[in-house]
């Protein structure tokens, strides 16, 4: 039982990992939209990630599950504690998905204004307000005997978490940058290649900021690394594939490289997140004995096992097609073939 | 007003508006796999034209449906916390079934097929592959939240383990005994809703006297389908029915307008009455008890049965109730009366006047099935009231606790101004796709 527990706890980190490498480029790719001029530029950049978005955010419909069915009570107190939060990135979800999608419906300059706003806000807002949320659950939030949540919206505003707002969406944004640079030829790429760069630079500094501030501020997030010293390896190669991905930009090495690079700095990075944590999934502020762990929160044994043999089964097929489309759809997206087109 | 109430509102408008849209897209998703089919095996641009004519149509409906979806996932944890831990370990496990089995497959390859389609980097088999899996997904995922939502009337497989429920066998807690009659009854509502959507696009071609061999073959598929449907409706909704009354005899005392238990009861045709008594009611003596057990006298549960606090809304139960069924009178009679004409050689004889009535009427006629969906769900879930999970969990000890009522208030503000302007785009995009029309591919580039 305990396995099945611990094992759903690293799954549910895989699936998160997943999500962000995916969505957040398509989110970051919204911050450097804001940047971009005119139609062509702006189409093209919306082109690149038109086929991939929708299928990227249900990701984060499978994170949602998969907490739900694995862990309810974690489930529970999460999503009722930032109920508004929540609205808020479902309201930018709407608004981005709409604004994707039916930007080329209607000629007029008016509706290009605001799907251009909607896009970029759409894409900002969940970026943000995602780390907002496992800033709070790192740091701790007050817990009543019901494991119902005992603040107000104002306790989940604090600087740690918005740091790590901060951290998810320069995170997104560097990602971003270095995905347009693989997927864009023609004059935008120098204008690109040079986002990436500051994108990366960007994110080096805050991961940096918030590897430090994370040590000093947070000593219950040391356990695990005093307990087992060789898991410091990962935020430490986390930290610096973020350099080599630096590197590679700058050197003008393959831009896949550095996409790689810099998917797997994501990904070591929340997992370094998720060892630290580990076996809470909430810690809670004002009683220490209240964290709801994997062991207190979970589901039984039969609903883990058989939520298991369904993961077993889908991730691998999902996984796979959705490599298939990538490697289908994915060629360079030239800005002289986009003239008077369909994204 | 308290959280509670808010609560319900808030996860009323947020579902119903949502549920607008999946049963258009489960419909059209079929639709348009028939079409590629044809387009496959005859090679026919004709089909190819036709069908990315509905996949345009299609993909606007899809483009509110999926974003509207994605806060569902996350309602049952913002408005319903208490609901979740306590069902959390049964009710989740077909979400997360929902999630990796239909909407992965929906979204990964609607972005194949739309964008395939439009960069022309993919063939004509992978899109209709693409098509498929789509329409696999739109009902599976469809399959997948009755599941869920079933067990809420109908709950099984599970045990009571100090404060919360287990699930104990995972097949019981799946096919529940009302899953299958909501799952069919549901589905085919879908295909009613897409062919009356079909159905009215298409008159409006025929009257416009413009696309009118993509309409007249749109239309005609439209009738076909609708017809049987709409008739197969008939016997979807009575074993729905008799379901509810073995599980659920509050929810069917109320529905059919039912205050004190007798034998030989009359199915109630018409009735005048609120939550307090019938003042008025015409009925067909001894129908309800035959229609229900096979037997003239049979004795039918009333509400007195039930205490004043257990029992449902009569007032909006019984009336959604029976607007449904008249509504789905009407889409047999009108599906039935467009397959007369046909038969007749009268649907496309622009020279006849009733003609252009009954297309007119085909028009008009598009939002019907939509709003019987909305007023089936209310019946369903009226009915069940006070409880969420039936006999088991009440609704009022569902809700979140730490949520205060301002922001369940500013929720339903967002969202209520975000849906009228939804709605409003989704109306004006589909009526532009609408006047530009069928039209060779070569157009969109």
């Amino acid at each position: 039982m305990s396995f099945l527990q611990e094992l759903w706890f690293f799954l549910l980190v895989f699936i998160i990992i997943i999500y962000v490498i995916l969505d957040g480029f398509d989110l970051g790719v919204g911050f450097w939209f804001f940047l971009t001029k005119g139609n062509r530029e702006r189409r093209t950049i919306i082109r690149t990630i038109a086929p991939f978005w929708d299928g990227n955010e249900v990701w984060l419909l499978a994170a949602g599950g998969v907490l739900f069915a694995a862990f309810p009570e974690v489930y529970a107190t999460v999503f009722s504690t930032f109920y508004l939060p929540l609205v808020i990135v479902a309201f930018g979800l709407i608004l981005r998905a709409v604004s994707i999608e039916l930007k080329n419906e209607f000629d007029s300059p008016l509706w290009e204004k605001l799907t251009d706003i909607g896009f970029i806000l759409g894409s900002l807002i969940p970026a943000v307000f995602f780390g907002i949320l496992i800033g709070n659950l790192i740091q701790g939030i007050p817990l009543d005997e019901t494991n119902n949540f005992s603040g107000t919206i104002l306790t989940l505003i604090n600087p740690y978490s918005l740091l790590i707002g901060v951290m998810s969406l320069v995170m997104m944004i560097s990602h971003g940058a270095i995905y347009l640079r693989v997927r864009t030829t023609s004059e935008l790429t120098e204008k690109i290649a040079k986002w990436a760069k500051i994108g990366l630079i960007g994110y080096f500094i805050i991961n940096t900021i918030t590897l430090i501030i994370s040590a000093f501020m947070h000593p219950h997030l040391h356990m695990n690394f005093i307990d087992a010293p060789l898991l410091i390896v990962v935020p430490i190669v986390g930290f610096l594939t973020i350099l080599l991905s630096i590197w590679l930009i700058i050197k003008e090495k393959s831009p896949v490289f550095s996409f790689i690079t810099s998917a797997i700095s994501i990904a070591l990075n929340i997992l370094g997140a998720g060892l630290a944590i580990f076996p809470n999934l909430v810690y809670a502020s004002n009683n220490s004995s209240r964290n709801l762990t994997v062991y207190n929160a979970s589901s039984g044994e039969l609903t883990l096992s058989t939520i298991l043999g369904v993961a077993l089964i889908a991730l691998p097929l999902v996984l796979a097609y959705t490599a298939w489309t990538y490697k289908t759809l994915s060629g360079t997206v030239e800005l002289a073939d986009l003239e008077e087109t369909i994204y | 007003m308290d959280a509670l109430n808010l609560a319900k509102i808030q996860f009323f408008l947020t579902i119903g508006f949502h549920f607008i849209f999946p049963p258009l897209s489960i419909g059209l998703s079929w639709f348009i796999v028939w079409l590629l089919t044809k387009y496959m095996r005859t090679k026919d641009v004709f089909y190819k034209n036709l069908s990315w004519f509905w996949v345009k149509i299609f993909a606007l409906t899809v483009a509110i449906g999926i974003p509207t979806g994605i806060f569902m996932e996350f309602q049952f944890g913002t408005n319903w916390s208490e609901f979740s831990r306590f069902v959390g370990d049964i009710f989740a496990a077909p979400l997360a079934l929902e999630i990796f089995f239909a909407f992965f497959l929906e979204s990964v390859f609607l972005g194949v097929m739309l964008s395939g389609w439009k960069i022309n980097r993919v063939s004509d088999k992978i899109i209709w592959i693409s098509s498929i899996l789509i329409a696999i997904g739109a009902t599976l995922s469809a399959f997948w939240i009755l599941v869920a939502n079933s067990w809420m009337h109908t709950p099984g497989g599970y045990e009571l383990a100090g404060d919360k429920l287990i699930l104990t066998d995972l097949w019981a807690s799946i096919f529940t005994p009302s899953m299958f009659p909501r799952f069919w009854h549901t589905l085919n509502a879908c295909l009613i809703t897409s062919a009356f959507f079909i159905i009215g696009i298409s008159s409006y071609y025929i009257l416009k006297k413009k696309h009118v061999d993509y309409a007249e073959y749109s239309l005609k598929f439209a009738l076909i389908v609708g017809v049987v449907v709409s008739i197969l409706q008939v016997f979807l909704g009575h074993w729905q029915s008799v379901t509810v009354a073995l599980y659920q005899p509050a929810k069917f005392a109320a529905q059919e307008g039912l205050f004190v238990t007798e034998n030989g009861v009359p199915l109630l045709i018409f009735a005048i009455l609120d939550d307090s008594g019938v003042y008025f009611q015409l009925g067909i003596p001894y129908l309800l008890s035959f229609l229900t057990h096979g037997d003239l006298n049979a004795s039918i549960t009333g509400l007195d049965q039930f205490l004043p606090e257990n029992r449902p809304s009569i007032l909006m139960t019984f009336y959604s109730f029976h607007a449904m069924v008249l509504l789905g009178g009407f889409f047999i009679l009108y599906t039935l009366i467009g397959i007369f004409l046909i038969w007749k050689k009268k649907l496309f004889n622009q020279t006849w006047i009733l003609q252009k009535w009954y297309l007119r009427v085909g028009m008009l006629s598009i939002p019907l099935p939509i709003l019987a969906n909305e007023l089936g769900w209310i019946t369903t879930e009226v009915g069940r009231q006070p409880w969420i999970v039936q006999d088991i969990l009440k609704t009022a000890d569902a809700v979140s606790v730490s949520v205060p009522p301002e922001q369940f208030l500013v929720s339903i503000i967002i969202f209520c101004c975000t849906f009228l302007l939804l709605f409003t785009i989704w109306v004006l995009a589909t009526v532009r796709v609408v006047r530009k029309g069928p039209e060779p591919m070569e157009a969109e580039f």
